[in-house]
């Protein structure tokens, strides 16, 4: 019973993620389609264009970075229904900061295997960390050089998304290889650690200095003080708002409904 | 008994000594807790409700998103709640369009104060998000957003999980890019045309709240004409981040909501949440590694105050504030070794250990084993003491306000409908007369023999505020046959007149009036086809006072033009 009804959740698991792929892919290819089908409405003014480019040009190398470092991330499969979620990673990692030198040869032989895998982990974040800074340098190449200025402005921001879709799309899909590895190196870097702690004889606390905020007065002040004058600020800033006629602004926005603030049009 | 046994030392040591020998090779086999210890045989029903009841925190997240979506007969209707609870912001992330909901979302209403900042102060929702800020922060997030519910019912899909790291950590700082760049800087940056940037580009609770809901419904088919590259966008957004929440806990929450990254900001100081005793604290990490969020320590700016770490803390160290008052303080007892909890029975033992020796070594008086309540072994006295009664009469309120607000909305609030049937294209337009911003009132049928465009329009809506200049430059092209007429949709003298004083659009040769009611239906909008709610909304009416045309959405000079010379011709 038990055993059926793990397959059925194992291979749920693998249809939802192959699923999610596809899902995925669809995504892509649609939304490029849109970039160059050039269906974008006639209400997006010239000046707002002009304004709103450069914050998205910034958006999007972000986006481009912070992409590549989500699919870096660690991917071990739920033990089960019910059970807490227990990620160890940080505890191990300050478990071994805490774990004396011993001279066991197994010991020692942990804590090379693990720092060779630690090591791993941190050269395939450098190479991710290239990649997508050639990607990122090369969506801004794109948009130094390839703006064609004599079309409209609208044409101009779906120049430069033509431009950086390719970039951006390598910069996925290097990442996505390099998370793969790293899947696998994290799974042994994280066993030999485990083995280092079994191993591991004693954890000694490390004395730590007080800063002078850990002071209690100072903390209670401290947090006292800023309740306080949140309390006030808000208090006085809702009290101005009123008199000064703000709140018709809030309801006339909320009773009423702007069709492109929802995303229809 | 040498020190590593004495670390491992628990309340049964040599049962568990044993166990580690057993089990230290097979990893992943887990027993959970409850399958080992029970005692008595409880029926089938209690054992699936025991292991299935939802936590006081789901029933609180349910019964927010009920309460403040209260209106459910919008969902049924197609139209929106335009009663004066909607003055007041609801604490979390809950698309004002959404038909269900009877408040404001303080995100929309935030970029809107800051989109319509060169006329009025923003200082009414800074406030207003202070004070939220004061009192709840992030327990907002962890008890009272919908948006935040629906995540956590997707990651309970079972499949393989994308767990925290040190990039999903630094992946969490997108949400302030996101913060300043979409919610500050475009809006106040554009604010001439209200553009809430958030909502309009990112936001999913307007696209699942808001836009489905709409779009399903029937009566409003006239929106359908609208969608183009903006809804396929933001489907495709809300799309990704519901697909992501099943593999990623709160994957919207953790690397997007400004809401939450606002809020994150005075999880320090706010009155409601968790806190840390830091003597108590042995640095051991279990919190942090239990914990879903990217936080780095309890209480920190990435932490909702779910409360769910205060269990696993082995030194009793992480509490509710304020819960000498009205919340039990940490209620960890002695009664299952924390091995049991832990996921891996090697790892457990081994973090046992740690917690232990570093409790020992930290605090004089020796922590007792060191052992969290199990919820599903511990023992809890039952009895009808104070607290019980109190608990009680907290439930019933709860439950009364609910039934009550319920009731209200859907049985007692009505909209004020019009009399007539809302006009289409072909019917002759009906008669209306309406207030100037100046005092000058105008009668549509004194101006037969001109075409009339009617454009209702919003100081806070964008695309209004963007097409209206050139329907005025078409107007004063035509000025002799074609008369504009620009439609407020509420509180002129309030909301408009300050803008239009200062745009200049008082020299304009359009006329600027203000439709009939403020609260309830804008009555001429429903009776010329609008609907009452969704802007903007043209409609044309030609020499003979027969509507020729009509469009929900922004229209553009264009076709406006286009139109105007097919009715000359
Ligand atoms: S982070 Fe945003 S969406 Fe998530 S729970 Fe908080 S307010 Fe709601
Ligand atoms: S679990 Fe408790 S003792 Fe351990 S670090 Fe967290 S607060 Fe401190
Ligand atoms: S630190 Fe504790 S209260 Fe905060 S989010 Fe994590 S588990 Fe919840």
């Amino acid at each position: 019973m038990k055993i059926g009804k793990d397959k059925v959740r194992f291979y749920y698991g693998i249809f939802l993620t192959v699923f999610t792929i596809a899902v995925g892919v669809l995504l892509v290819a649609e939304t490029a389609s849109v970039y160059y089908g050039a269906d974008v409405s006639p209400y997006l003014s010239p000046s707002l264009h002009t304004k709103s480019t450069v914050v998205l040009v910034v958006f999007l190398v972000w986006l481009a970075a912070v992409i590549g470092g989500f699919v870096l991330t660690f991917f071990f499969p739920e033990s089960g229904k019910g059970k807490p979620y227990v990620d160890h990673t940080y505890t191990l990692r300050r478990l071994k900061a805490r774990t004396p030198d011993c001279g066991e040869e197994d010991f020692l032989a942990a804590e090379a295997r693990a720092n060779k895998w630690d090591k791993t982990r941190l050269y395939l974040a450098i190479v991710a960390g290239a990649i997508l800074l050639l990607c990122a340098a090369m969506c801004v190449v794109r948009l130094a050089v390839g703006i064609d200025r004599s079309g409209k402005a609208v044409q101009e921001v779906l120049v430069l998304l033509k431009g950086m879709l390719p970039w951006l799309a390598c910069a996925l899909v290097s990442a996505l290889v390099l998370t793969a590895v790293d899947c696998f190196a994290l799974s042994a870097a994280l066993r030999s650690r485990k083995e280092l702690l079994v191993l591991g004889r004693g954890f000694p606390v490390r004395e730590r200095k007080k800063g002078w905020y850990e002071n209690e007065k100072v903390r209670f002040w401290t947090v006292t003080g800023a309740r306080i004058a949140v309390a006030v600020l808000a208090v006085s800033f809702i009290v101005f708002g009123i008199v000064n006629g703000e709140t018709p602004g809030v309801l006339a926005k909320a009773i009423n409904v702007c069709l492109e603030c929802i995303g229809i049009g | 008994m040498d020190k590593d046994d004495r670390l491992l030392e628990t309340e049964e040591p040599s049962e568990q000594n044993e166990n580690i020998q057993e089990e230290l090779p097979k990893d992943g086999e887990n027993s959970s807790p409850g399958e080992k210890e029970t005692p008595k045989k409880k029926g089938k029903f209690r054992a699936w409700w025991q292991a299935h009841k939802p936590t006081r925190r789901r029933i609180v997240q349910v019964y927010v998103a009920l309460l403040t979506n209260a209106n459910i007969k919008g969902f049924f209707s197609g139209k929106i709640y335009k009663g004066a609870t909607k003055y007041v912001c609801t604490p979390g992330l809950n698309c004002y369009s959404c038909p269900g909901a009877v408040g404001a979302c303080p995100l929309g209403s935030l970029q809107n104060a800051f989109a319509s900042s060169n006329i009025k102060t923003p200082l009414f929702m800074l406030g207003i998000i202070l004070l939220y800020g004061l009192l709840f922060a992030r327990t907002v997030c962890g008890w009272l957003c919908p948006v935040g519910l629906g995540q956590e019912l997707l990651y309970k899909i079972p499949t393989p999980k994308v767990k925290k790291s040190r990039f999903t950590r630094v992946l969490s700082y997108l949400k302030y890019v996101i913060l300043i760049v979409f919610v500050v800087a475009i809006p106040l940056l554009l604010a001439g045309t209200p553009t809430p940037a958030f909502c309009k580009f990112i936001c999913p609770a307007g696209t699942i709240g808001g836009a489905i809901p709409l779009l399903l419904n029937p009566t409003n088919a006239n929106m359908l004409d609208g969608l183009g590259g903006l809804f396929t966008w933001k489907f495709i957004v809300l799309v990704v981040l519901a697909v992501g929440s099943i593999f990623i806990f709160r994957f919207f929450c953790r690397f997007f909501c400004p809401l939450g990254a606002l809020y994150g900001f005075f999880n320090k100081i706010a009155l409601l949440g968790v806190k840390l005793d830091e003597t108590k604290c042995t640095d051991c990490g279990l919190c942090v590694s239990h914990c879903k969020m990217d936080i780095r320590k309890v209480g920190d700016h990435e932490c909702i105050n779910c409360g769910e770490c205060i269990d696993v803390c082995p030194a009793k160290a992480i509490s509710w504030k304020g819960s000498k008052l009205f919340l039990h303080k940490n209620a960890v007892e002695v009664s299952a070794p924390v091995t049991e909890q832990a996921i891996d029975l090697k790892e457990g033992v081994v973090l046992a250990a740690a917690a232990t020796a570093n409790a020992e070594a930290k605090n004089s008086d020796p922590i007792p084993a060191i052992s969290v309540q199990n919820p599903e072994t511990g023992t809890k006295k039952k009895g009808k003491g104070k607290a019980f009664w109190i608990r009680l009469a907290a439930w019933c309120t709860a439950g009364a306000v609910l039934v009550g607000a319920l009731v209200y909305y859907n049985f007692i609030h009505k909209e004020s409908k019009p009399a007539l049937p809302p006009l289409q294209v072909g019917d002759v337009c009906y008669d209306f007369t309406l207030e100037g911003y100046n005092g000058e009132s105008f009668t549509l049928s004194q101006h037969r023999g001109k075409i009339v465009v009617i454009n209702f329009w919003g100081t806070w809506c964008g695309p209004c505020v963007a097409e209206l200049p050139a329907f005025e430059e078409i107007r004063s092209e035509f000025s002799d046959k074609v008369e504009l007429v620009a439609v407020h949709s509420f509180n002129l003298a309030e909301t408009a007149v300050p803008f239009l004083e200062k745009n200049g659009w008082t020299a304009w040769g359009a006329i600027f009036l203000q439709d009939t009611s403020d609260t309830s239906n804008n009555d001429v909008n429903v009776l010329l086809g609008g609907g009452g709610e969704a802007y903007p909304y043209t409609v044309i009416v030609d020499e003979e006072g027969v509507v020729a045309f009509t469009r929900l959405n922004e229209l553009g000079g264009e076709i406006l033009r286009a139109e105007i010379e097919k009715l000359l011709k």
